[in-house]
């Protein structure tokens, strides 16, 4: 009586050589088949294990350092209320501008003549108002205009009136935008 | 028997192709492995891959801010910001701008002859208020008032500047000057005055906070070197309890 094995993969009497030679094609590229599954599992499992234990690792240090920080809430309530306003500060003394070198200007413009009105507008424009005593005065007034846009102390400057009254004084308006330096 | 003998003839059937089956088999098993296991296994470990590194960055984050407070005194803090309300209060506290005008004036020693606040509005909340395009740019709020003052040329030009380097901030927008007896002008400037309310909430834990830089650090040498005139604009009082914290961080 023929032994019957328990081996599936026993060699059987194939049906013809060329289904022989088929068959054992078959039977070892479904072993390579098998070793490469096996190592991809194997793979894919470990590396899923380790990024698994990773995950978790750092999910209980984010809990950790929360809670902490939930500790310091006083401190980081003022920390970031102080950080805030500074931002705001910056902002603002950014726009901040000595409205006092206008009045160096007139000075300047002037020499030792004061102006009858000045004013400075929301857009930053001077208006001023002179009456100098003689006309040389007057012409060294534009003369110092002209100087100090040289010196770049102001920027379109206009001379918007200029009269000569009877006594020989003059009365001129001028208009021009400050520069500042902040 | 009928099924025995069935059985019996399958087997002779397929003996000869055993082999054959059997590696079959293998073939379809290893198919059905890969795509019903190692496929969505590398799926979800390319998920958790990138939720591993967003969480290692949040973790970073955490630490960082940590070690920011960890690293931060708590009254050098109270101190500083002490000083920043000085510079502009948390609300319209009219009354440190009266003393703050007042003060440049005694300092330049022009004489106050009228100031007036033009739109003080509702003292308790700011929550109606609706910000214009400048007051959002600067992150403050701006409360514009006149003053008028009478003094000589060189008086009004040393409130001029006065009032650009004092505490409480306040900036002039326009003034007219007209001469007035003798040597003496009067002065009529539109003002501006800055306050900005405290925040209401400190927003996520894992919300990051920024340094302190040495550009801050300037700037609060800048702010703690100009004049504190009148009152200082502390209103410690007047802070409304926060409602997110058991207790108040912004507490004096």
């Amino acid at each position: 009586m023929q032994k019957k094995g328990i081996n599936l993969l026993q060699k059987s009497k194939p049906l013809s050589p060329a289904w022989g030679l088929w068959e054992s094609n078959l039977r070892k590229v479904s072993i390579v088949c098998l070793i490469i599954t096996l190592l991809l599992s194997g793979s894919v499992g470990g590396y899923l294990f380790i990024l698994v234990r990773q995950y978790r690792s750092l999910d209980e240090q984010k809990t950790l350092l929360l809670q902490q920080i939930a500790e310091n809430g006083q401190k980081e309530g003022l920390l970031t209320s102080f950080l805030q306003r500074l931002n705001s500060i910056r902002k603002v003394y950014a726009t901040m501008k000595s409205r006092a070198v206008v009045l160096d200007t007139i000075d300047a413009i002037g020499s030792s003549t004061l102006p009858t009105s000045l004013s400075l507008d929301e857009g930053g424009k001077v208006a001023a108002r002179f009456t100098a005593g003689r006309l040389e005065d007057a012409i060294d007034m534009v003369a110092n205009i002209m100087a100090s846009v040289d010196q770049k102390n102001i920027r379109q400057p206009f001379l918007d009136s200029l009269s000569l009254e009877e006594d020989g004084s003059v009365n001129m308006s001028v208009s021009f935008y400050q520069v500042y330096d902040h | 028997m009928t099924i025995n003998v069935t059985l019996v003839q399958i087997g002779r059937i397929l003996r000869p192709y055993r082999t054959t089956i059997v590696s079959i088999s293998l073939l379809l098993l290893c198919v059905v492995a890969v795509v019903v296991g190692v496929v969505p296994a590398y799926k979800k470990a390319s998920t958790m891959r990138s939720n591993a590194k967003e969480l290692s960055e949040t973790v970073m984050l955490l630490r960082n801010k940590i070690d920011l407070l960890n690293s931060t005194d708590e009254d050098t803090l109270r101190s500083q910001v002490a000083l920043t309300l000085s510079a502009i209060p948390s609300d319209k506290s009219v009354a440190s701008l009266f003393s703050t005008i007042e003060g440049v004036a005694n300092l330049s020693g022009v004489t106050l002859a009228d100031i007036t606040v033009s739109a003080v509005g509702k003292i308790a909340t700011n929550s109606g208020v609706t910000k214009n395009t400048e007051e959002i740019q600067l992150s403050s709020t701006i409360m514009p008032f006149a003053a008028s003052i009478n003094g000589t040329y060189q008086q009004i030009r040393d409130f001029l500047e006065a009032a650009n380097s004092v505490r409480r901030f306040v900036r002039v927008q326009a003034f007219s000057l007209a001469k007035g007896e003798g040597d003496v002008l009067t002065m009529s400037a539109d003002m501006n005055a800055f306050y900005t309310p405290l925040p209401t909430s400190i927003g996520k834990p894992s919300d990051r906070i920024e340094a302190f830089t040495q550009d801050d650090q300037d700037l609060l040498t800048s702010i703690s070197s100009m004049q504190l005139v009148g009152e200082s604009g502390l209103q410690p009082q007047d802070s409304e309890p926060l409602p997110f914290m058991r207790d108040d961080p912004f507490s004096y």
